[in-house]
């Protein structure tokens, strides 16, 4: 397969996985309410609830990081540096041609990714998994087939 | 009396792929068991496999003199591997080759890539993905796997270049079966609505899915 396919099949790949996991932890959550006896290993239903709820947050960091790599793995073997992530995003839209509501978009979903992993107080509007994985998909297919 | 363990038991299975496209490498590593103290003492082994077409060609020249092996046993066992990798690997083919055909027919291009997959009963293997384009409006055909209920298969209709799902093909039954988000009253987007409908598959049915995406897309 292309690389740039290989790419976009493996960020795919990650909301999937998101989604098998909201099913199993909604599932979990309803099954603890009836029977609290499957709580083991010292588990409590509140983890239950804070891990359902950050759970689109944490997969939201994982697509973007399988697409930064992907993205690098590209400028590396093109120019060989390994720039800040926002260069790196107006760096290939500037060299690739990418449209600039596609570039902004998938600024949009670094900056949220951000406010997820650091303490903001400029924290940008939420952005669900299958928007942020539309948005780094359609900014990843104007990177070559090949390199 | 001690029982015999299964060779599932005994071993974790690592299938490998070698340099040559039709040869496998089946790695057995003995199972850690605190009771068995015989098979801590067991080394692990490498099994080659290749596909002939008069069967397969088994490799044990890198095993050496170990007799505790019972070649018959993994023999079978990698034997009912390469059957459902090449059970897995036909049918996706027959897929692809369906939908080629009807998509040239409903007057799409079409254009197949290959794709590797893992799977960590019959190894990293290649299958057909197919890319679909009339005008703009783009789709990828892509296998995902085989890793279903009664080892069945899942391939996914994404629309390019959001990979925003449209339909998904399973297989049960004995046959593919067509899973699509069959647009409810007044809703524009069939992700809205994802597996409302399970067809048969069939070209009318296909036409049907191509042409809602075609109308999300727009």
């Amino acid at each position: 397969m292309p690389l740039r396919f290989e790419w976009l099949s493996r960020i795919k790949a990650v909301e999937r996985e998101f989604v098998a996991m909201r099913k199993a932890a909604d599932r979990f959550r309803r099954d603890a309410q009836i029977d609290p006896t499957i709580l083991t290993e010292r588990l409590r239903f509140g983890e239950i609830v804070t891990a359902s709820e950050n759970l689109e947050a944490t997969y939201t960091i994982r697509i973007f990081a399988e697409f930064e790599t992907g993205a690098r793995q590209y400028w590396l073997a093109k120019w060989g540096t390994f720039p800040r992530t926002v260069e790196l995003l107006d760096g290939l839209a500037a060299r690739r041609k990418i449209p600039e509501l596609r570039r902004e978009n998938a600024q949009w979903v670094r900056l949220y990714r951000n406010s997820l992993v650091h303490e903001r107080e400029d924290v940008p509007a939420s952005i669900t998994i299958t928007a942020a994985r539309s948005h780094l998909c359609h900014f990843f297919s104007y990177l070559p087939r090949q390199w | 009396m001690s029982e015999q363990l299964g060779l599932k038991q005994r071993y974790t299975i690592h299938v490998e792929e070698t340099e040559t496209d039709s040869a496998l490498q089946f790695r057995f590593d003995p199972s850690p068991s605190k009771s068995d103290i015989a098979a801590r003492r067991k080394t692990p082994f490498v099994v080659g496999v290749n596909e002939k077409p008069n069967g397969l060609e088994f490799d044990w020249s890198m095993v050496g003199d170990n007799h505790a092996i019972d070649r018959q046993e993994i023999e079978s066992e990698i034997a009912a591997r390469m059957a459902e990798r090449q059970d897995w690997q036909k049918r996706v083919d027959e897929l692809v080759s369906l939908i080629e055909k009807w998509g040239k027919e409903l007057d799409w291009s079409t254009r197949r890539i290959e794709k590797r997959l893992d799977d960590s009963r019959i190894g990293r293997h290649r299958v057909p993905a197919l890319l679909l384009q009339q005008e703009t409006c783009r789709a990828i055909l892509e296998p995902i796997g085989r890793s279903t209920p009664e080892d069945g298969g899942v391939v996914d209709l994404y629309l390019m270049p959001a990979y925003d799902d449209i339909a998904s093909f399973y297989y049960y039954d004995n046959q593919w079966n067509l899973h699509y988000g069959d647009a409810l009253e007044g809703e524009e987007d069939p992700t809205a609505a994802r597996y409302v409908t399970v067809a048969g598959l069939s070209k009318e049915a296909l036409d049907k899915v191509l042409a809602d995406m075609r109308k999300y897309a727009a």
